[in-house]
C-alpha cells in the first residue's frame, strides 16, 4: 500500500533563498513522474512558450511535469493531483516565501500521500538580517521548525565571520536538523529523493559528482532486537540526512525510515518464512558516522 | 405606447447632494430619465405611472464592494446555524437552537437524498450557542451510519464528521495531522480543526468546492443581492481569469433576468499568470464589456490573515490574549517586500488595486507600497483601496488621504466578533477604534463598508446598523466615538462604494443618465430609529429598469 502513496517533497524558505533553483535541480534529477505545486506563479516564471497545455488549473510542461495552481487551497490541489492519470509518484511543493513549511506538511498525512522530505533553503547572505526583521523575522525563523534538511545557499557570498554567525543561529533555531552548504542551490539530488531499497542505493563514489559531497554507509546483518533499533534511531547524529532499510526482529520485519530528525518503524507484512536479514543504508555529511557505527549500535553490547 | 415609466414613491432618496429627495423617478429603458415631482417628470412626454412603490422608499441600489460569489453556493447544502437566515429563494430557515434540532434537520435532508454514497453536507453550525454536550461524530451517526456526513462550522475553521466519513477517509488516531480531535476512548471523535485536518474529508470537500463555483451558485448570489437591496455586488477574488472562469460570469450576466450587476476582481492568487499578463487581461475585459451587468477593472491582493484567527499582521503590542502556543504575530499571505513590484504592474496598467489588510502592519506595507509606486509612476485618481482596514491607525488614514486612497471597512465585525476582539484579540482600547469609519470620515478618506459574504451574511442594512450603532453580539457598544451618522452610512453603502469601484459615473445615486438601479425599502433609513436599521424590510430591487421582487424564484 505505502509504495502506492505519492511521496511529498516540500521546499520552503524565504524569498531569494534559492527554492526555485533547487526545484529545477530536483526535476532534472528525478526519473519519477513528478507533479509540482507552487504558491507564487510570479516567482516560478514559467515562460508561456514552454507550456504545453493548460487545462483548468493545471499546466503541463514539456518534460512531463504538471503544475497545479492553489486556487482552491492545498487540500483541493492535492485531491486533483491524486486523480491525475498517469498518477505522479512524487509531488514537489514549492512553498511561498512566507509560508510555514510545517503548515504545508500538515496537509500531507492524507489518503494517497506520504511526507518524504521538508527541505528549507536559507539565504546565507541574508538570513541573519531577515531573521531579525520586524516584519518577517518571526516568519523566517519559524520556517526552520519543520525542516528535515537545511540547505544554506549562496555560501560563496559569505565571509568566515558571517559563516560562523550563521552557524550559531542555526544551532539555536534548528539544533537537530542536518545542515548542508551550497552554491547555486547545487546539492546532491540523492538526498532530495527517496533512498530506494538498500540493494540499489547510490554508491559513495557516484555521489561526489554534484556539489556538496555526501557519504553513504550500509549495514547487513541478521535478526536484531527492536530496542537496539530504536536506540540506534535516536543516536543517529544530526549530520545524517536519510536512513532507510528493513530490520529483521524477533517480532517480524520492520521498515525503518529516517528523514532529518524524523524517524519511524513500520511493521511489514511478510508471508511465509520469518525474516532473517537486516539491511540498512544511511546517507549524510562526510564523517557523520564512523565505518563501524551501525555495527556497534546494532550488534555489540555497550 | 408609453415611452417611459414614472415610479412614484413615499420618498426617493437620491444620494445626489444637489437634489437629495424627490417623490418620483422616471425610467426609460435601463436608465434614469429624471428625478423630481410627478408634474416635472410628465413633461418628458408619453409615459405610464407605476404606483407599485407608492408606499415604499426608493434609494440607490446598494453597492457591496467586498463579497464573494461562493456565498450563493452554500445553499446547496443544509443550513445548521443558530441564527435565522433567509435563503436565495426568500425562504426563512429558522436557526437550530439545540442539538436535537440540528440532527432533525439533517435527517430531513438525508431522507431526501437518493444516491447512498453521496456525502451529506451541512454548514453554519456554531457549537458555542448549543447548550449542553458538544456535538461530535456519534451524534451524527444517529442521522446515518453509512452515508458520510460533513458539517462545516460557522467559523469555516472547524468541521464535524460522522463515523462513516472517518472510515471512508481512513482518519484514525495514528494519523499525525494536527487538528484531529480525539474522544475519551482515544479515537477520533469526528471534530476536525483547521484546514489541514478538514482537508482529510477528501470526497466531501471536493463536492463542497465544486458546488461553490457553479453558475447556479452565481444566480443564488444575485438572488441574495436582490433580497437585500443590492444592485451591484463584487466577486472580490476567487474567480480565475481563465476562459471558463470569466465565461461563467459572461454566461449568467447575459441571461435575461439576472438580478444584479457584478464587479469581478482580477485575482492574483486565483490566476496562474504573471502580474503584467493579468493586468492586460483585466484591462481588456474592462474595455470590452460583454454586457452592462458585468464589470471589470479592479485587482485583488492579499497581505495577511484574520484578526479572530490571530493571523492578521498587527503592530506592537501584538495580540492581547492569544491561545496558548500561538505565534506572537500573524502571517503574511504574500511577502511584504514583493508588494511594490506586484502593485506596480497593476498601477501602471491603470487598474485599481484592492488589498486585503486586516492588521495595521499589513496596511502599513500596502500604504507604503502605494507611496513608493506613486513616486515612480505618478498617477492621479487611482483609488487604490485598503480592504477590511480593521486596525488602520489615524496616522495611516492621514497618509491614505494624502495619497488618494480609499478604505473599505469590515463594519460587520463589530457585531459578529467585537466581544472577542475586546477580550482576546486586540484588547479593549484597540477594539474600540477598530473599523474606524468616523476616523476615515474625519481625515477625509472616502470609504465604503462590507459583509465579506459568506464570512458574514450579505446585507448592507445590517452593515449600516453596525457602523452607526457599533453594538456587539452581547449588546455592548464598542467605541462609541467611531459611530457614524445614518447619512454617512447611506453614502458608504451607495455612492461612495460605487466611486471606490470607479462605477460612480453610471450608478450609486439616482440622477438622470445613470442606470435605473434601486433598492425598494419598506421604511426610510434616514427617519427610522437608527437601532432599527437592520430590521427595515426590503421589497426587492430594480436593476436596469427591471423589477426584481425579493424571495421570488427566477
Amino acid at each position: 500500500m505505502s509504495s502506492d502513496r505519492i511521496a511529498v517533497t516540500i521546499i520552503g524558505g524565504y524569498l531569494g533563498a534559492g527554492k526555485t533553483t533547487l526545484l529545477n535541480h530536483l526535476l532534472a534529477a528525478a526519473d519519477e513522474r513528478v507533479a509540482i505545486l507552487v504558491n507564487d506563479f510570479g516567482e516560478l516564471n514559467i515562460d508561456a512558450s514552454l507550456i504545453d497545455t493548460t487545462a483548468g488549473n493545471t499546466i503541463a510542461l514539456p518534460n512531463g511535469c504538471i503544475c497545479c495552481s492553489l486556487v482552491d487551497g492545498l487540500g483541493a490541489a492535492m485531491s486533483d493531483i491524486d486523480e491525475l492519470d498517469p498518477r505522479p509518484e512524487r509531488l514537489v511543493i514549492e512553498a511561498s516565501g512566507v509560508a510555514d513549511p510545517a503548515g504545508v506538511a500538515a496537509f500531507t498525512h492524507r489518503r494517497g500521500y506520504r511526507l518524504d522530505l521538508v527541505v528549507v533553503m536559507v539565504d546565507g547572505e541574508q538570513f541573519a538580517e531577515n531573521a531579525a526583521d520586524e516584519y518577517v523575522g518571526e516568519t523566517v525563523r519559524g520556517q526552520l521548525a519543520a525542516a528535515d534538511l537545511v540547505v544554506v545557499n549562496k555560501t560563496d557570498l559569505m565571509d568566515d565571520a558571517a559563516d560562523s554567525r550563521l552557524d550559531e543561529l542555526l544551532d539555536r533555531l534548528a539544533p537537530a536538523v542536518p545542515t548542508v552548504r551550497a552554491v547555486n542551490a547545487v546539492i546532491d539530488p540523492a538526498v532530495l529523493l527517496d533512498l530506494t531499497t538498500p540493494a540499489v542505493a547510490p554508491q559513495a563514489d557516484h555521489l561526489h559528482d554534484h556539489g556538496v559531497p555526501f557519504e553513504t554507509w550500509s549495514y547487513e546483518g541478521g535478526v536484531v532486537d527492536l530496542s537496539r533499533v530504536r536506540a540506534m534511531a535516536e543516536a543517529l547524529p544530526r549530520a545524517v540526512v536519510r536512513a532507510k532499510g528493513i530490520v529483521a526482529t524477533p517480532q517480524g520485519a520492520q521498515l525503518f525510515q529516517r528523514v532529518g530528525p524524523r524517524w519511524s518503524l513500520t511493521e511489514q507484512v511478510t508471508l511465509g518464512s520469518v525474516p532473517s536479514v537486516t539491511c540498512l543504508v544511511v546517507i549524510g555529511l562526510p564523517g557523520a558516522i564512523t565505518e563501524n557505527w551501525l555495527e556497534d549500535q546494532l550488534e555489540n553490547s555497550h | 405606447m408609453a415611452e417611459f415609466t414614472i415610479y412614484c414613491a413615499r420618498r426617493v432618496i437620491t444620494m445626489n447632494p444637489g437634489l437629495p429627495f424627490a417623490e418620483a423617478v422616471a425610467v426609460k429603458g435601463d436608465r434614469i430619465l429624471g428625478v423630481g415631482d410627478l408634474a416635472e417628470l410628465q413633461t418628458w412626454g408619453d409615459h405610464t405611472v407605476d404606483e407599485s412603490f407608492r408606499h415604499h422608499v426608493i434609494t440607490p441600489g446598494f453597492v457591496e464592494a467586498h463579497s464573494h460569489a461562493m456565498t450563493g453556493g452554500m445553499w446547496n447544502f443544509t443550513y445548521l446555524g443558530y441564527f435565522d437566515r433567509r435563503d436565495p429563494d426568500g425562504v426563512l430557515w429558522a436557526g437550530c437552537k439545540t442539538m436535537a434540532e440540528v440532527v432533525a434537520r439533517l435527517r430531513e435532508s438525508e431522507s431526501a437524498m437518493t444516491d447512498p454514497s453521496e456525502p451529506l453536507i451541512g454548514w453554519g453550525l456554531d457549537p458555542i450557542y448549543l447548550k449542553g454536550e458538544r456535538l461530535v461524530g456519534h451524534h451524527l451517526d444517529a442521522v446515518s451510519e453509512t452515508r458520510p456526513i460533513f458539517i462545516q462550522h460557522a467559523s469555516g475553521h472547524l468541521a464535524t464528521v460522522n463515523t462513516a466519513l472517518l472510515a471512508q477517509e481512513e482518519i484514525t488516531e495514528s494519523n499525525p495531522t494536527p487538528g484531529i480531535q480525539l474522544g475519551g476512548d482515544g479515537r477520533p471523535n469526528g471534530e476536525l480543526q483547521e484546514p489541514a485536518a478538514m482537508s482529510l474529508a477528501i470526497t466531501a470537500q471536493r463536492r463542497f468546492r465544486a458546488d461553490l463555483s457553479t453558475e447556479a451558485s452565481k444566480w443564488n448570489f444575485a438572488f441574495e443581492a436582490r433580497n437585500t437591496g443590492h444592485t451591484l455586488i463584487t466577486d472580490l477574488g476567487g474567480t480565475p481569469m481563465t476562459d471558463s472562469g470569466v465565461g461563467a460570469w459572461k454566461s449568467v450576466t447575459s441571461s435575461p433576468g439576472f438580478p444584479a450587476r457584478v464587479m469581478v476582481a482580477g485575482s492574483f492568487f486565483a490566476t496562474p499568470m504573471d502580474p503584467d499578463a493579468l493586468a492586460q487581461m483585466v484591462v481588456d475585459l474592462r474595455d470590452n464589456p460583454a454586457n452592462d451587468k458585468l464589470k471589470f477593472g479592479i485587482i485583488k491582493l492579499l497581505l495577511d490573515g484574520s484578526i479572530q484567527g490571530f493571523t492578521a499582521r498587527i503592530s506592537w503590542p501584538y495580540y492581547h490574549n492569544p491561545p496558548e502556543g500561538n505565534a506572537e504575530n500573524g502571517i503574511w499571505v504574500m511577502p511584504p517586500e514583493t508588494m511594490v513590484d506586484a502593485l506596480e504592474a497593476f498601477h501602471r496598467a491603470g487598474l485599481t488595486v484592492h488589498c486585503h489588510c486586516n492588521g495595521d502592519q499589513a496596511a502599513e506595507v500596502f500604504i507604503s507600497a502605494v507611496e513608493e509606486v506613486l513616486e515612480r509612476h505618478p498617477r492621479w485618481d487611482h483609488r487604490h483601496t485598503v480592504q477590511h482596514c480593521q486596525l488602520t491607525t489615524q496616522s495611516q488614514y492621514a497618509r491614505m488621504a494624502a495619497l488618494g486612497m480609499h478604505a473599505n471597512i469590515f463594519s460587520n465585525h463589530i457585531f459578529y466578533w467585537g466581544d472577542e476582539h475586546a477580550a482576546f484579540t486586540v484588547g479593549p482600547e484597540r477594539a474600540a477604534r477598530m473599523d474606524a469609519c468616523a476616523t476615515a470620515e474625519r481625515l477625509g478618506v472616502p470609504f465604503s463598508f462590507h459583509s465579506d459574504a459568506p464570512i458574514t451574511p450579505l446585507g448592507h442594512l445590517h452593515v449600516m446598523w453596525c457602523a452607526v450603532n457599533r453594538r456587539t453580539a452581547s449588546d455592548a457598544v464598542l467605541g462609541p466615538d467611531e459611530c457614524i451618522s445614518v447619512e454617512t452610512a447611506m453614502k458608504a453603502a451607495t455612492i461612495d462604494a460605487a466611486r471606490q469601484l470607479k462605477l460612480d459615473h453610471e450608478l450609486g445615486s439616482i440622477q438622470a443618465g445613470k442606470y435605473a438601479d434601486f433598492a425598494i425599502l419598506d421604511a426610510n433609513p434616514l427617519v427610522v430609529d437608527p437601532t432599527e436599521l437592520k430590521h427595515i424590510g426590503v421589497w426587492g430591487t430594480v436593476v436596469g429598469g427591471e423589477k426584481f421582487q425579493a424571495g421570488t424564484s427566477r
